[in-house]
């Protein structure tokens, strides 16, 4: 037994985690011990070789891969309702099995209170809708609770704590020069599960006879440019970048493009855009001439090598 | 400047996506170094690192900021890995190492510490060690295996592994002492 904790001081020592008045306790002992100071030497090669071990280092490919896969899961995840008897097992898990009865009737209580109030309360107004330009506000449908969350029952006094979350559908009629439309189309092309609704959003941003220059609007499109799955969507965002004045986002967005994406249209536009665009400031790095160097060496499509070729050495040349 | 975890956890829950995005791609990397460091399978790191995200964005309207975000997301990190289930029976084995390689075998930068100078005979012992460490650690019990990984991968202390794993500093202690140990008979055992 005096052995076996020894042994384990041996370790910590070994890992460096020892505390120095234990050290000497076990310096100590080993000066007696033959046998700790061969299971030492043992542990000091298992520790020797663990340190020498290659952790795996996770790739910016390995990275973006399951970023794409966790952002096609949060869509479906905001996409999708819990059905009602999941709810209410939800409800009951955390509630002792003596209570569930009592605590089930009062539930059913509360539920009923909220379903009413949003069936009849049309003043209802959830803190959590975001706020919408009242002119162009034309239909509120009914407010549809879900997501209720049982935090607390009380079945002597009848107290409940719940959450919720409360959905209305809206429908608007706005201009693309407003604000929180804008902020709408922007969370749509980001969030919306459907490619069809994706597509239409970016190319009401894209086409818009009098462009606004929102920054939130460039990030939506940089983000759908260099993410979204449906290459019809990222063509349209690219399309709708074209309109923003050159800058370092825009820049990489379109490297990222040039040199990743497995569309040629796309890196063809790609290379185009950046090739327009060189009349105006943007910064010229070790990072483009690299992309640009690879293209030409390896970019399958002809137009392609050519271009890079070109603005490589118009690069080169400056 | 760059908004700090609190303003981006507070415009989360207020169902801000692009900071909910923001937030996972500050600490992501390392979510993934340590499940890819836990599981042998590429797959099996993905699955650990969806699942932790998922938790973090179904939980984040009840986090109430009483300790680091950082904290939080890796103690949810080890109760992920601690009840994963690898996936390796129904779909084969794939290391992560192995998907680096990629189609053509070329493999680029997957290991760290790879020394530049290192001949190809050091490399291949370098190889079999790690192999033989690697197969020595899937078979621990997944609490020592973590410990082991937390400590000796990922270089946390021991009071911090405890915080994470939820256990006393004693229990984490023994916890890697006894993969030590048992690490010390399955070297052997190979080498024999």
């Amino acid at each position: 037994m005096r052995h076996r904790k020894f042994q384990q001081w041996i370790v910590l020592s070994l890992q460096g985690d020892l505390d120095s008045s234990d050290e000497r306790l076990l310096d100590a002992h080993l000066e007696g011990c033959a046998a700790c100071r061969r299971d030492r030497e043992e542990y000091r090669n298992v520790v020797q070789r663990m340190t020498q071990r290659k952790p795996v280092r996770v790739t910016k490919v390995q990275l973006d891969a399951a970023r794409s896969e966790l952002r096609a899961a949060l869509r479906r995840l905001r996409s999708r309702r819990p059905g009602f008897m999941e709810r209410i097992m939800w409800f009951l898990a955390p509630v002792p099995a003596g209570l569930r009865y009592a605590s089930a009737g009062i539930l059913t209580l509360a539920l009923g209170l909220l379903a009413g109030y949003g069936l009849f309360g049309n003043k209802f107004e959830s803190p959590l809708m975001p706020s919408l330009p009242r002119a162009s506000q034309v239909e509120q449908g009914r407010t549809e609770l879900t997501n209720v969350r049982f935090l607390h029952v009380d079945s002597r006094t009848g107290d409940v704590e719940l959450s919720f979350e409360a959905y209305r559908p809206v429908r608007v009629r706005g201009n693309l020069k407003d604000d929180q439309i804008r902020d709408i189309l922007s969370e749509a092309l980001l969030n919306e599960e459907n490619a069809g609704v994706r597509l239409r959003t970016v190319s009401a941003i894209a086409g818009a006879p009098e462009f606004n220059m929102d920054p939130n609007v460039k990030q939506a499109l940089v983000y759908s440019v260099t993410h979204d799955p449906n290459p019809g969507v990222r063509k349209e965002a690219l399309k709708g970048l074209t309109k923003f004045p050159m800058d370092g986002d825009i820049r990489d967005a379109l490297l990222f493009v040039l040199s990743r994406d497995k569309n040629q249209g796309l890196r063809v536009d790609a290379i185009n855009t950046l090739t327009a665009s060189q009349s105006r400031p943007y910064g010229v790095d070790g990072d483009m001439v690299k992309i640009l160097k690879q293209r030409v060496q390896s970019d399958p499509n002809n137009y392609i090598r050519l271009r890079a070729k070109a603005m490589l050495e118009e690069v080169q040349s400056q | 400047m760059a908004p700090s975890d609190t303003d981006l956890i507070r415009r989360a829950q207020s169902g801000d996506a692009m900071a909910f995005e923001q937030l996972v791609h500050r600490y992501d990397r390392q979510v993934f170094s340590l499940a890819a460091n836990y599981v042998s399978s590429a797959e099996d790191a993905k699955d650990i690192y969806q699942e932790v995200f998922l938790r973090v964005y179904r939980s984040l309207p009840r986090f109430e900021l009483r300790s680091e975000f950082s904290t939080w997301l890796f103690r949810i990190t080890t109760n992920v890995c601690l009840t994963h289930r690898t996936r390796r029976k129904k779909h084969g084995h794939r290391s992560i190492n192995e998907e680096e390689e990629g189609a053509d075998g070329a493999g680029h930068g997957r290991l760290l510490a790879s020394e530049p100078a290192e001949g190809p005979d050091q490399r291949a012992i370098g190889r079999e060690i790690t192999e033989n460490i690697d197969r020595a650690v899937q078979r621990l019990s997944p609490r020592l295996r973590l410990a082991f990984t937390l400590r000796h991968v990922e270089g946390y202390r021991l009071e911090e592994i405890a915080d994470l794993m939820g256990c006393s500093l004693g229990t984490v202690k023994r916890y890697l002492f006894t993969a030590t140990r048992k690490m010390r008979q399955m070297l052997k055992a190979v080498h024999n």
